[in-house]
């Protein structure tokens, strides 16, 4: 305050102004000055865990792309997916985005992402690299947008300690085997109420999980909740045996042998807490095992016929040097090593084909199930149609009211009624849309 | 000697009396503590390992506290730096909103034109339009002044509460008369000084209920701010914690320990203006 009282005192006011005018004029003058040439892009995530693996590429890049600074903004799906539907029609999207194909689509349609240039197109077109699956989830009309990354994909966790006290050797290999051995693995109270499930099945909860998980189990039986026909259109036909089959397999399960309850603790967390003996999911519980039941005894299995599996790609919007940019950095993901450390320290199982797992392997076991199956296995993904939503929550509210239904269990015609009147839902969903097929 | 039957069957009235109060009093008591549980647990799960949270029944007191969680919370996200955020956008936004509502609700509540009437019907129709439905123009209006991923983008939604101008125009109806306006017009006193050193003052408990509401509004914001805020350095709290959650879990512990340092700045501002929040809800009819 003195100070400034001072120097009022000792220089005109016509001086003061000009410094203060100078300093401005300064400090505008910084604000202006372009940016020094490095060129910037960013990466939009739907996955938080893996943050770590975006930067752990941008870093490997850091050799030869000294001046490239990459910015990465993982948040939860559901908001990404938000926040990209607004970012990508306004133009304000990142240049790499991480997206599952069931959503990119509406993307592709409208034009959003670019299409690969000729070498990256050769690259996932190569049968070496991936296969026609997971090509064609990063295709659009037959042409190349994006870079397969990830999938989510589902096998069998079962308690190697409960299966040894049962008597087991070896995993389930059929539909058949899962309800011998629930039965075998249930642990009961003196009144024979199960204490602990010997297969937890998804009875309650979110309604998608639901039936997700039931068309898992009916795949196995060789059937799905909608088919595509050759030209394009969806159908749904699961009212047979195969559909029979696999909802009276919940059933009995539930209400005939009693290995398991809509009212007991179902998924990880009761795996973890010994509580399941058995159940179906994706790889990341292994992690989830390791942080907070490192001492659980534990195994993996493929399932019988094939496994869902969300395939998760990176595509790029953005013009010139920053798309050539974020091309290279898609590239750069997709390089082996890259891929390994993803397994490794994410727990996503990699898209590429030919990578060699044996090291990791080793160390963690319980992800061969995952990596290593059959060459007959079947992999297969939720439509790409707008009302699948829609169909999953509707289904799942139809099995939902079935599986508390004791009365259906040892009545097959019910069952049959149940099927019917879920496929008729579907199907006229379908219509709406005009997506079904004839 | 035998005792007076009255007064007998006065102690047992009292005695009863007495019983029913404190058996009230022990049903809030208990009531008061089920609802202080989820608290109590979220402080507590902070302080747990990945195995001890896993445990069944849950523990209160943790059996290997841990303050790992709050160390990684703090290494890994920048959380303070999100609460500044978060601050600065409550605050200002507190601010608009006080000033915009006061300035509204004492014209539409004192000026007689007929223009006003309709203006006011707009305003309590706004009221009950969801944010979520204007919320993808405003998006595009943000972007087309450049003020995405800024404080000025976060604001620009919440710079006016229609609820707040009716508030204070209802105040303003039922507690400044139109006499001592009248009179201090008479004496000479111009309109900015009748609203600065008459109306305001006279508004302080509703400003201060609308404040504490506007401000919890603002804190606790999450569409817009998420969309309008896509680099890390701009989230918002409440946009910051949902990273603790991935593809099919919820880090919990880091989660909690985020949430019992996040709760810290809104437990400390709500002791501040408690009186205010009461009457807030009070007023308002609120029930959270």
């Amino acid at each position: 305050m003195t100070s400034v009282s001072k120097l009022r005192r000792h220089l005109p006011a016509s001086a003061l102004r000009l410094a203060l005018l100078g300093s401005v004029m300064g400090i505008a003058a910084v604000a202006a000055a372009p940016a020094v040439s490095a060129q910037e892009i960013r990466v939009w995530s739907g996955y938080p865990e893996l943050a770590p693996f975006y930067e752990h590429v941008a870093e490997g890049m850091k050799a030869q792309h000294p001046d490239l600074s990459v910015k990465v903004e993982a948040i939860a799906l559901r908001e990404h997916e938000k926040r990209l539907a607004l970012g990508l029609t306004s133009g304000e999207a990142a240049e790499v985005i991480e997206l599952g194909t069931s959503t990119a689509t509406r993307y592709l349609e409208n034009g959003l992402f670019n299409a690969a240039p000729d070498d990256i197109a050769a690259f996932v077109q190569d049968p070496a690299n991936f296969n026609d699956f997971f090509r064609d989830s990063a295709s659009y009309d037959g042409t190349v947008y994006g870079l397969p990354l990830f999938r989510g994909q589902s096998a069998l966790y079962y308690n190697t300690e409960m299966f040894e006290a049962a008597g087991l050797t070896e995993p389930p290999t059929d539909m058949a085997d899962y309800t011998k051995y629930a039965e075998a693995l249930t642990q009961r109270d003196a009144n024979g109420a199960p204490t602990v499930s010997g297969w937890s099945l998804r009875l309650s909860g979110g309604g998608q999980g639901i039936a997700e998980k039931f068309w898992i189990n009916m795949f196995q039986y060789g059937e799905s909740l909608v088919e595509q026909d050759a030209a394009g259109k969806w159908k749904a036909d699961f009212a047979n045996e195969q559909g029979r089959a696999a909802l009276k397999q919940y059933l009995e399960n539930v209400h005939t042998l009693k290995t398991v309850t809509i009212e007991m603790p179902a998924d990880a967390e009761a795996f973890e807490r010994e509580q399941t003996a058995m159940f179906i999911r994706e790889s990341w519980v292994i992690g989830d095992i390791a942080a907070k039941a490192p001492d659980l005894s534990y195994a993996t299995a493929t399932l019988p016929r094939g496994s869902i599996v969300a395939p998760v790609s990176l595509w790029i919007s953005g013009e010139g040097a920053e798309a050539e940019a974020a091309w290279a950095f898609a590239q750069a993901a997709n390089e082996p090593d890259n891929l390994l450390w993803l397994l490794d320290n994410v727990g996503w199982l990699p898209n590429r084909s030919g990578l060699d797992y044996s090291a990791i392997l080793k160390a963690k076991p319980a992800l061969a199930a995952f990596v290593d199956y059959p060459d007959t296995y079947e992999f297969f993904s939720l439509p790409n149609i707008g009302p699948v939503e829609e169909i999953l929550t509707r289904t799942a509210a139809r099995l939902t009211e079935a599986f508390a239904n004791p009365a259906l269990a040892s009545d097959d015609a019910a069952i049959d009624a149940v099927l019917v009147a879920m496929q008729d839902e579907i199907n006229a969903l379908l219509q709406r849309e005009g997506l079904l097929a004839e | 000697m035998s005792a007076n039957p009255s007064t007998q069957s006065g102690k047992r009235r009292r005695m009863r009396k007495l019983l029913v109060d404190r058996s009230i009093d022990l049903i809030l008591l208990v009531f008061s503590l089920l609802m202080l549980l989820p608290l109590v647990f979220l402080v507590s799960n902070g302080f747990k390992t990945p195995q001890e949270m896993l445990a069944w029944p849950p523990t209160i007191i943790p059996a290997n506290p841990t303050i790992d969680n709050f160390a990684a919370v703090l290494q890994d996200t920048p959380l303070l730096r999100w609460i500044f955020n978060s601050i600065l956008f409550a605050v200002l936004s507190t601010l608009a909103i006080l000033a915009t509502s006061s300035i509204a609700g004492y014209i539409l509540a004192k000026f007689r034109y007929r223009s006003l009437n309709v203006i006011f019907a707009l305003v309590l129709a706004t009221a009950i339009v969801p944010f979520e439905v204007y919320m993808i123009p405003l998006y595009f209006q943000a972007q087309s002044m450049g003020i995405l991923n800024s404080i000025w983008g976060l604001l620009l939604g919440y710079l006016v509460m229609s609820f707040g101008i009716f508030l204070i125009r209802q105040n303003v109806i039922h507690s400044i008369p139109d006499e001592l306006l009248e009179a201090a017009r008479i004496d000479g006193a111009g309109e900015l000084w009748i609203f600065f050193r008459i109306v305001l003052p006279l508004l302080r408990g509703a400003l201060g209920a609308l404040g504490v509401l506007a401000f919890f509004q603002a804190w606790t914001a999450f569409a817009w701010p998420m969309i309008v805020a896509t680099n890390r350095e701009a989230y918002t709290i409440e946009v910051g914690l949902a990273l603790f959650q991935t593809g099919f879990t919820v880090d919990l512990g880091r989660l909690s320990a985020a949430s019992a340092l996040v709760l810290i700045p809104s437990i400390s501002l709500f002791v501040i203006l408690r009186r205010n929040f009461v009457q807030g809800v009070a007023s308002t009819g609120l029930k959270e």
